[in-house]
């Protein structure tokens, strides 16, 4: 593994993500932790892709439910909703040159890469979103037992 | 798509402070700039649930998907009360939501009369630095460039990415078209971008113009929208994750559009 070239990308990844928190208007104290949760999601996935070799879907996916994890503890600790750091922790996987490569080699009719680009786009991007699902549904079922319990207690 | 300048509902028109149509209509006014401000939809239903409940209000049912809020409840004297809201604006704003959040906590916490509620909401402070643009102009230099570097671009690249993040700040600044269609307005922003990125690479530029353009995408990639949805979908929303989810997928084949065109005239 190229550590070198991993930490350019953190480098890249932090300068970015941080960027993103301001345009979407977070509160200046809530901006660093954005950060925090968008290098860990993709350090995530660089070290999870070396070990499978370069399987796409299976690093997105425990790459977003790292990041989701460290949101929602972020979310809990600071007392904020846990989408503001699930947004930016996201980010970094999220397809954005697969999708554009796709596109640019379907418009100059290189059939070849425009299915290997977009088959790509469409594995990380079901990768993300089983990732988020697991784990967000494994909070949410949490949090629904909690509640009945006490609602029982109630009664 | 015609609708009013929204105006809070007046305090002194209200029967008294616990009159339930006058409360009814503020909980109205937090769920509508919630979700202006890029809530998921299963957020806003649990938070005026609990507000409701809070009152001590019967039979409470809450409804949401992104373009729309219907409430119905008893109160306690009895009476049935119903209203819905339209929802047209959907954009991000998480300090917003965050100040939202804190308010909804403290009404569930102290069921705070009609008064409080009009002042807590109309002196909610505006996000500070958002529309100055000494500083957005970094950020999205940094952010475009960012992204650039990211996807193993040089430095040159990162730079000339920043540059054109900028123009595209300056785009999303002064444009009215933001607020009529935003296919229109991403596909037409993103075609600039190209544009220019296509004119920089038939002038000689010696990096890789491919990283230039990918750190513009990233700009206009509908991430929020996208992770939103799946989030909506899987609390058992189907609605409106859908709506959410075809929206973004309709804006990346706007940006996919806005790319194309460029390309495929100024070609490789």
């Amino acid at each position: 593994m190229d550590i070198r070239q991993l930490t350019f990308e953190s480098i890249g990844a932090l300068v970015a993500c941080l960027a993103f928190a301001a345009i979407h208007r977070n509160n200046p104290k809530r901006i660093i932790f954005c950060g925090i949760s968008a290098v860990t999601s993709w350090i995530t996935c660089a070290i999870v892709s070396y070990i499978t070799h370069d399987d796409i879907f299976i690093s997105c996916m425990i790459a977003a439910a790292a990041g989701t994890i460290i949101s929602e503890i972020f979310a809990r600790t600071l007392k904020a909703p846990a989408t503001i750091f699930l947004v930016i922790a996201i980010l970094p996987l999220v397809p954005g040159g697969s999708l554009f490569y796709a596109t640019f080699y379907a418009m100059t009719k290189d059939q070849l890469n425009a299915r290997i680009y977009g088959i790509s786009t469409a594995l990380s991007a079901l990768g993300i979103a089983v990732g988020l699902i697991l784990v967000s549904v494994a909070f949410n079922l949490w949090r629904e037992i909690v509640q009945r319990i006490s609602l029982k207690k109630q009664y | 798509m015609i609708f009013d300048i929204s105006t809070r509902v007046d305090p002194k028109k209200a029967k008294s402070e616990q009159d339930s149509h006058y409360l009814l209509s503020l909980f109205l006014d937090i769920a509508e700039e919630m979700l202006n401000s890029g809530a998921e939809t299963n957020r806003v239903e649990d938070s005026l649930f609990r507000i409701l409940k809070s009152y001590g209000y019967e039979k409470v049912n809450v409804f949401c998907i992104p373009e729309f809020i219907s409430v119905s409840f008893e109160d306690p004297n009895g009476e049935l009360i119903t209203q819905t809201r339209r929802v047209y604006t959907i954009s991000n704003n998480m300090n917003h939501l965050e100040d939202l959040n804190a308010l909804s906590r403290y009404i569930v916490k102290n069921q705070p009369g009609v008064t409080d509620i009009h002042d807590r909401l109309e002196n909610m402070p505006p996000t500070s630095y958002s529309s100055n643009m000494l500083i957005m102009a970094p950020v999205y230099f940094f952010a475009s460039g960012g992204f650039a570097f990211f996807f193993h671009g040089s430095l040159l690249d990162a730079l000339v990415s920043g540059l054109i993040g900028i123009v595209i700040m300056l785009l999303a600044k002064f444009s009215m078209l933001q607020n009529v269609n935003k296919l229109l307005y991403t596909a037409v922003s993103a075609l600039i971008a190209c544009l220019i990125a296509m004119i920089i690479s038939r002038l000689g530029y010696p990096g890789n113009i491919d990283k230039v353009m990918i750190g513009n995408v990233m700009l206009f990639i509908p991430g929020l929208a996208l992770t939103t949805s799946f989030r909506d979908m899987l609390c058992g929303d189907i609605i409106a994750g859908l709506i959410r989810m075809m929206e973004s997928l309709m804006i990346a084949a706007a940006i996919a559009v806005g790319y194309a065109i460029p390309i495929f005239f100024l070609g490789r």
